[in-house]
């Protein structure tokens, strides 16, 4: 080898061979552990890619490995790794589970004892996490080298002995400084009921973090974040005075509306809120926040009717989907720009309220669409066996007049698009129009009548249907009532294949 | 020992680096480009028909990065399905090698700079550990248990999360 390389070549070579000048000291060596003798940056790429158990079991490798965990991304305490004979347990609760679905009922004394056994296994899972959380937080107090991780997950079932979870979450934050943090309380079996998780505020108290709390982003899973105050009276939380995401999922029916308010009271600076799969007792939410910095507001698959954003000042992005038609009114939100809603419904459906008012199942689009001067872009996707829509436009006092695009999606074969007039006629800017036909066979159902002929756009230039079918004459029909209303129409593109490719939850990408 | 010199650098300079035990190997500049260290030699003129010397990287390691790099350059742009389960399935093969060489190929893959290499290292390394009791490990890798047994009683219940036994207790049987 030439090994007298020449200076120029040193130049480029000089700051690396500096920081590895340890690997030839360490390759001559030739000792048979190697691998002990990597660098710290590249065990700590290796146990990054670990799940956390591996990574802990690491520590008693050796001296080398004993505090090398110390400084990982993320700690996962999930209950369900530790359930004892877990293909058991899922065998139960599999059953459990079947049984309580069958048609022709089955004895109470039967599931209880289903219920029984399951709930042994559970308690066992959680006494082992009891354990070696505590043993991991005692280990702590002998002053060894400091723990960091940005992320930490808690997985439990629910129990009456929370405290060293309270105190876990209460490390987390304060000494390891965790960023992001997710509580998920599993509800495996109804034996549960009753007994909740609530986020413990009571192990923080107003004089710890001078310099901020650590926590940004914050999940939790069937966990109450908070009691509800009523008006937010209440000086909020320092822990969550940096959040700026928070993922509620799974609340339990409940939960009362004032939790939800509350919280967006309770965290000055929350960018991002999303409610997944949430129930709420009053079947309604309800935020006036005139302080509150939210732009994101996303209601996924909640059990709710109403929705009142009664002061958002920042709220840029709201959606809502999932489920029936929700009614949303619409009060100080100056900077709503982009909407989206999905909904499902079937007009057949019968409920108390259709049956006593002899009505079928239908809804208005003023419902949710209403007074919202800012909206940019707006996409729906409503979808039922037949068109829920009730043929009324929006309010006149409540035109969309600044939106300039609209995506119908994932529109049933059997609706006919003529509806969407409703849009045409409120959303006088409107430059660019996507229509998204699902496959089906479905012929279109009843028209919608159109508006004169005295009705001009004179904005929209852009309209694609995707999903177009040459041989459905309302689709034809559509399309020549469209080119006679829209005086500006310069480009019409109708596809016969292709799909919507999402980009986020209020942007998208017309496919073919 | 030219270890690859197959026809991916169609028109592509051949580049010539030297190990540390001085062997030379050849392979299109777009291999050696996968490495940031002989990207930036090539980059600054630093190339010649001496070779680069590589004064970390042994020869059986620098074969296998030579080989590496030379696949995986022929394939880098437009992958179709069927040619990235290809290189997939090259990676899966190739990384099956002992805890030495695995140990040769994580320094010398991160001293050059070859980042996929890195990661493929990385992950097979956490492959093996991944699930295994302490004293496995310490098999597979040749770790020398150095605690005593009071220090181990302590770490390991420090971490007990990690020993939580899943076999039950008999009475839930």
């Amino acid at each position: 080898m030439d090994t007298a390389a020449p200076a120029r070549y040193l130049s480029v070579f000089d700051e690396l061979l500096a920081r590895r000048e340890e690997h030839i000291r360490l390759c001559a060596g030739g000792g048979k552990d190697r691998i002990s003798e990597l660098p710290d940056d590249l065990l700590h790429l290796v146990l990054r890619r670990l799940d956390t158990r591996s990574a802990l079991a690491t520590a008693a490798l050796s001296k080398r490995w004993a505090h090398l965990h110390r400084d990982l991304p993320a700690l996962e305490f999930r209950v369900t790794d530790v359930i004892p004979q877990s293909d058991r347990y899922h065998w139960y609760l599999h059953r459990r589970r079947t049984l309580g679905e069958r048609r022709r009922p089955v004895r109470d004394s039967t599931l209880n004892k289903f219920d029984v056994i399951i709930g042994r296994y559970e308690r066992h899972a959680m006494r082992s996490l009891a354990s070696s959380v505590n043993s991991l937080l005692d280990a702590d107090n002998g002053g060894e080298a400091r723990r960091r991780y940005q992320r930490m997950i808690l997985e439990v079932f629910p129990t009456h002995n929370s405290g060293y979870m309270n105190r876990l979450i209460a490390t987390a934050i304060a000494d390891w400084e965790v960023q992001d943090l997710e509580v998920t309380v599993l509800d495996t079996t109804s034996s549960h009921n009753g007994m909740g998780y609530r986020f413990p505020h009571h192990c923080f108290d107003d004089t710890m973090f001078p310099a901020g709390c650590s926590l940004k982003t914050l999940k939790l899973t069937n966990c109450t974040p908070l009691e509800a105050v009523a008006g937010g009276e209440l000086q909020p939380p320092r822990v969550f005075g940096s959040l700026t995401v928070l993922v509620l999922q799974g609340m339990p029916r409940s939960t009362r509306n004032g939790v939800y308010e509350g919280v967006v009271h309770a965290c000055p600076r929350l960018e991002v809120l999303h409610l997944r799969s949430c129930s709420f007792r009053e079947k309604s939410l309800s935020i006036d926040a005139p302080c509150s910095p939210v732009k994101e507001l996303l209601i996924d698959d909640c059990d709710i009717d109403m929705v009142y954003l009664r002061s958002l000042p920042r709220l840029e992005r709201p959606a809502c989907v999932g489920g029936e038609p929700v009614e949303f009114s619409f009060g100080a939100v100056p900077r709503l720009a982009s909407l989206s809603l999905s909904f499902y419904a079937d007009v057949n459906e019968r409920t108390w309220y259709t049956t006593l008012m002899g009505m079928r199942n239908e809804y208005p689009l003023f419902n949710f669409l209403n007074r919202l001067p800012e909206l940019d872009s707006l996409m729906l996707r409503l979808t039922g066996p037949e068109r829920w829509l009730v043929p009324i436009g929006l309010k006149a006092d409540s035109p969309l007049s600044k939106l300039r695009r609209l995506l119908v999606a994932d529109m049933p074969s059997s609706w006919d698009l003529t509806w969407t007039r409703y849009l045409l006629e409120a959303a006088p800017a409107l430059e660019t129009m996507h229509i998204h036909v699902a496959s089906g066979t479905a012929s279109p159902g009843r028209r919608v009548a159109w508006p004169p002929a005295e009705f001009k756009h004179r904005a929209l230039r852009e309209l694609v249907i995707v999903g177009y079918k040459p041989s459905e004459r309302q689709h034809e029909e559509f399309v020549s009532l469209m080119r006679s209303t829209c005086v500006a129409l310069r480009d019409v593109a109708l596809l016969e294949r292709g799909h919507v490719r999402d980009k986020g939850l209020w942007d998208w990408e017309l496919m073919t | 020992m030219a270890a690859a010199t197959d026809d991916a650098g169609d028109s592509n300079e051949m580049i010539r680096v030297v190990s540390s035990d001085g062997e030379h190997f050849e392979m299109p500049e777009a291999a050696a480009n996968l490495s940031l260290v002989l990207r930036h030699m090539i980059e600054d003129d630093c190339a010649d028909a001496a070779g680069i010397p590589l004064a970390v990287v042994a020869a059986k390691p620098l074969a296998k990065i030579v080989d590496y790099c030379t696949k995986h350059a022929a394939k880098s742009s437009g992958l179709t399905i069927e040619e990235a389960e290809e290189l997939k399935r090259f990676d899966a093969e190739f990384i099956e090698v002992d805890t030495d060489m695995l140990y040769d190929l994580l320094v010398a893959a991160d001293f050059m700079g070859v980042e996929g290499l890195s990661k493929l290292a990385v992950q097979r390394t956490a492959d093996l550990i991944k699930g295994k009791t302490p004293e496995q490990n310490r098999e597979t890798f040749g770790i020398v248990n150095d605690f005593t047994p009071e220090e181990e009683e302590e770490i390991c219940k420090e971490n007990e999360w990690a020993f939580q036994i899943t076999k039950p207790p008999s009475r839930l049987c």
